[in-house]
């Protein structure tokens, strides 16, 4: 199998990552999700890499990016249930009116 | 070709959860789908023979995170949104930078990351191979949709062609090549040993900066989501212990 259609999966999963937020404008749930989806895809291009060329510092960088994706998403839903308690809605078009 | 296989049923199943992620109206389905995205890329890291990270995946991603997002997805009552109106008001914009991104990348990977020997031997061809792929995948997820076993099948009868030249190309690249093996001259370790003796020796900073990530979400969260203000009946264990049963209880009247 070949490095290059690896290398194109992972590309993809990152673009629909960024299509996620780019085209959500509702539902930050789902905006959450395709960070996740993004931070996957980066994680699995250091793997990728950290494979093909034979080098163990790639793999070390994915488990840092794991322990970030865990602590971004926990910290992310913390944000989220505050908000919803707040306001009692999640969607993102009012976000900027939330003070104090 | 097995390994083929399972490449390309793996990667479009990814593709597909992902792309579903991101179109399900209810988020509950969304975050299933996010899920299946996990475990199939579990399964292709399975294939790039990084086990111990493939069940890591499925360990921190599916038993954390993905369970933490269905727990906060159903404790919030959320309304269904509707989308409609929005993809196509943001789709344009969004289309074009993502085909400028994916464009940019495509001829990338073509140029700069194609192995050496075979960029050697055809400098067009490896180029074409992956249009080729994008084309067969295409075909046969136009002719076939989503029905998976027949689509590798047919995705399969159609590619062979592919298959055939990529492996011819392979084969005229091991020709030419004298190498050494160098794996079998030292001893090995496993891949876990390995990695934890680089992550404990060269990139313990890291290691500890980490661990105070991981402290300072959890303080964090816990920080956030705690609230003081509201009433919330406790047991108060003393008065509970205090409290003399004769005086409680009282007798008013008895039933005739």
């Amino acid at each position: 199998m070949h490095c290059i259609s690896f290398l194109h999966c992972s590309l993809l999963l990152f673009l629909l990552g960024v299509w996620g937020i780019f085209f959500n404008r509702k539902n930050i749930v789902v905006m959450l999700m395709c960070i996740e989806l993004m931070l996957l895809a980066v994680n699995l291009n250091f793997l990728i890499f950290s494979t093909y060329l034979d080098d163990l510092s790639g793999q070390i960088f994915s488990l840092l990016i794991l322990t970030v994706a865990a602590a971004e998403s926990s910290i992310g839903l913390a944000l989220l249930v505050m908000y919803y308690r707040t306001r009692g809605t999640i969607s993102i078009e009012y976000m900027n009116l939330l003070k104090g | 070709m097995g390994d083929t296989f399972l490449f390309f049923f793996f990667s479009f199943f990814v593709l597909f959860s992902a792309f579903m992620v991101i179109r399900s109206k209810n988020p509950v389905y969304s975050v299933l789908f996010l899920i299946l995205v996990f475990c199939n890329t579990a399964g292709l890291l399975l294939l790039l023979n990084l086990d111990f990270f493939a069940l890591i995946f499925l360990i921190v991603y599916v038993g954390a995170i993905a369970v933490l997002f269905l727990f906060v997805v159903m404790m919030l009552d959320i309304k269904l949104a509707e989308m409609q109106e929005s993809i196509f008001f943001y789709l344009p914009i969004g289309g074009f930078i993502g085909l400028i991104f994916f464009i940019e990348f495509y001829f990338l990977f073509n140029k700069e990351f194609v192995p050496l020997h075979l960029e050697t031997l055809s400098t067009g061809s490896t180029s074409m191979l992956t249009l080729q792929f994008y084309v067969y995948a295409f075909w046969a997820f136009v002719l076939y949709g989503f029905s998976a076993p027949h689509f590798a099948q047919k995705f399969r009868a159609y590619s062979t062609h592919f298959f055939e030249q990529l492996r011819g190309l392979e084969h005229q690249a091991h020709q030419n090549l004298e190498y050494v093996i160098w794996p079998t001259y030292v001893d090995s370790k496993t891949p876990v040993e390995a990695l934890g003796q680089v992550l404990y020796t060269y990139y313990f900073y890291f290691f500890l900066v980490a661990s105070l990530i991981l402290l300072i979400a959890m303080i964090g969260a816990i920080m956030l989501t705690l609230n003081p203000h509201r009433a919330v009946r406790r047991q108060q264990v003393f008065e509970q212990n205090a409290r003399d049963f004769a005086k409680t209880v009282h007798k008013i009247r008895t039933l005739k």
